[in-house]
């Protein structure tokens, strides 16, 4: 939904990155095949992080498949079909929706469009995980309407936030790991309204919408207070992240959560670093 | 089956990594889960026992060395997925591996199915069990001059943090012992930013005030252990592009094997 949830590109070996870009493939093709076009259109790197953290948690059965697509055709790349990856498609699809449902409710062009493409899919979404579907939902009318009434408690948003990607993260609410991955997303979840809002901030102002972290921009440790809590957060992911027992694709998940998450505020970091001295600097660190 | 040595039960050394732990665990859940043993009531009961040691293992480690702790991870108490670590399901009811099987679920109550944060324990989510009686101990002793501030701290020790906080609003003077009350019951009703800010108030406030600084520190002592996770050979922040430019672009195109992606949100740029 977000697409800060995403490993860092350049620190995974090819082996690594055929193995994320296969789930990502997959998760594709699953909204592809299952909800047409318009579907495949949401595909966030945050769902193919749930993708693999479910598959490394559960080991479904697995097929690896070669496919073509349009932005490759000349090459088949191989894409992963799994109980998981689909759930994540599922997921992806709910999150998706509600967004556009949003922006329809905002009189926002691009949502209108987009609801009607995806409102077929999402039925079918919402037959198959009544739970989660409505989990989103109780979380999301709530956070929309706090943001509506621009609500002074950036907590309580955050931790509506945590409620929705907790909600998605959990296939079985029987299973023994549920409520350790319901608390992955959750902590994810916070991790991502605030990182959102401090990537959106400028925007918001000039846009004069609402942002949550209006109160603290006039603060002098406004930044270290920013990095502070998203830190808190991701702290919190990663020491339940660690109680579960993965072993495979651990490391393309510790990318994610020890560094990847981190690959926006960085460039931000960057952007203010380099108006500060304005110098100029290419991007150097990228693989050729 | 209490007492049992959690490293003998998983067949590793007490000196075994968390990741040693982590895959003997599953290499023997793989033996003993219940779909490659229907009905077999030994497997379960060893199943169980290995969730056990299993928990108690890497709690252990956690701990560094210390192997006493309360509720297991368990942050979302009044959570209906159940609590983990104590059934022999380590996969899924029922055998079934798939998220499509047991669909639903009984929504306890409140708005939140998962417990709300009245229910939620933040102490246990951010310390551990040992800190968190420390905690609560050395907060104990303190009496405040201000009745109202002493009341507040009151409705904190009894977890009423509502209370707590709606008269701690009303209190026109915010010294140290303000903030660091209203940290305390902002971690009651699990709103981390704010706790943390008023944390940071607090021992800003008091540099001198040992327990403010511990109160701190321990909202902080997870990111520690964070960071020396990532040092630990996760830090790839260095490999991250400072810059938009067209190599990223086109790891980017890379990875959207398909059409769109999430267009603002893309990988580097």
């Amino acid at each position: 939904m977000f697409g800060y949830i995403t490993p860092v590109l350049n620190a995974m070996g090819d082996e690594q990155k055929s193995r994320y870009r296969s789930v990502y493939c997959g998760v594709c093709h699953s909204l592809l095949s299952r909800y047409g076009q318009a579907a495949r259109l949401t595909l966030s790197n945050d769902m193919t992080f749930l993708a693999v953290l479910l598959d490394s948690l559960y080991e479904p059965e697995i097929c690896i498949q070669p496919a073509r697509c349009a932005v490759h055709p000349l090459h088949a790349h191989s894409f992963e079909q799994s109980a998981m990856v689909d759930f994540a498609a599922d997921m992806n699809l709910i999150l998706s929706y509600y967004k556009a449902a949003d922006q329809v409710m905002d009189e926002e062009p691009a949502g209108k469009l987009a609801e009607k493409k995806l409102r077929n899919g999402f039925h079918l979404v919402r037959e198959r995980h009544p739970r989660q579907t409505e989990e989103v939902r109780e979380a999301l009318d709530q956070l929309w309407a706090m943001e509506k009434e621009s609500s002074p408690d950036p907590d309580a948003l955050c931790n509506l936030s945590g409620r929705m990607l907790g909600a998605v993260f959990v296939p079985d609410p029987d299973d023994l790991w549920a409520s350790v991955l319901y608390g992955i997303g959750e902590s994810l979840g916070r991790f991502v309204y605030w990182m959102d809002a401090f990537d959106d901030f400028d925007a918001d102002k000039k846009k004069r919408r609402f942002n949550p972290l209006t109160s603290y921009r006039s603060r002098p440790d406004y930044l270290a207070f920013c990095g502070d809590t998203l830190e808190l957060f991701m702290a919190e992911a990663a020491e339940r992240f660690e109680i579960l027992p993965l072993e495979k694709d651990l490391d393309i998940l510790r990318n994610v959560i020890y560094s990847g998450v981190w690959q926006r505020w960085i460039q931000l970091e960057n952007k203010r670093n380099k108006k500060e001295s304005s110098g100029k600097e290419e991007c150097s660190n990228a693989e050729p | 089956m209490q007492s049992r040595d959690p490293f003998a039960v998983l067949g590793v050394s007490s000196s075994a990594s968390e990741d040693e732990i982590k895959a003997a665990y599953r290499k023997l859940a793989k033996k003993y889960h219940p779909d490659l043993n229907p009905g077999d009531k030994t497997a379960e009961a060893k199943m169980r026992e290995v969730n056990e040691a299993y928990t108690q293992a890497l709690q252990y480690k956690k701990n560094g060395g210390s192997s006493s702790w309360g509720s297991p991870f368990g942050s979302s108490s009044g959570s209906s997925y159940g609590s983990y670590g104590s059934s022999g399901r380590p996969y899924g009811s029922g055998g079934s591996y798939g998220p499509y099987g047991s669909g639903q679920h009984n929504n306890s109550g409140s708005g939140s199915p998962f417990g709300d944060f009245e229910g939620f324990d933040p102490f246990s989510a951010f310390f551990g069990g040992a800190q968190q009686q420390q905690q609560q101990t050395s907060y104990r002793q303190r009496t405040y001059a201000n009745p109202d501030l002493q009341t507040a701290g009151q409705y904190v020790l009894s977890r009423h943090f509502n209370e707590a906080v709606s008269l701690l609003n009303r209190i026109p003077t915010h010294d140290a012992d303000w903030h660091a009350i209203y940290a305390r019951a902002q971690m009651g009703l699990g709103n981390r930013i704010s706790a943390l800010d008023h944390a940071q108030a607090a021992a800003r406030m008091a540099p001198q005030d040992t327990e403010y600084q511990n109160l701190l520190s321990t909202l902080e002592s997870g990111r520690e252990t964070y960071r020396q996770t990532r040092s630990g050979g996760y830090d790839f922040r260095s490999a991250i592009c400072a810059n938009p430019c067209l190599t990223c672009f086109a790891l980017n195109m890379f990875l959207n094997c398909c059409l769109g992606g999430m267009g603002r949100f893309g990988y580097c740029c």
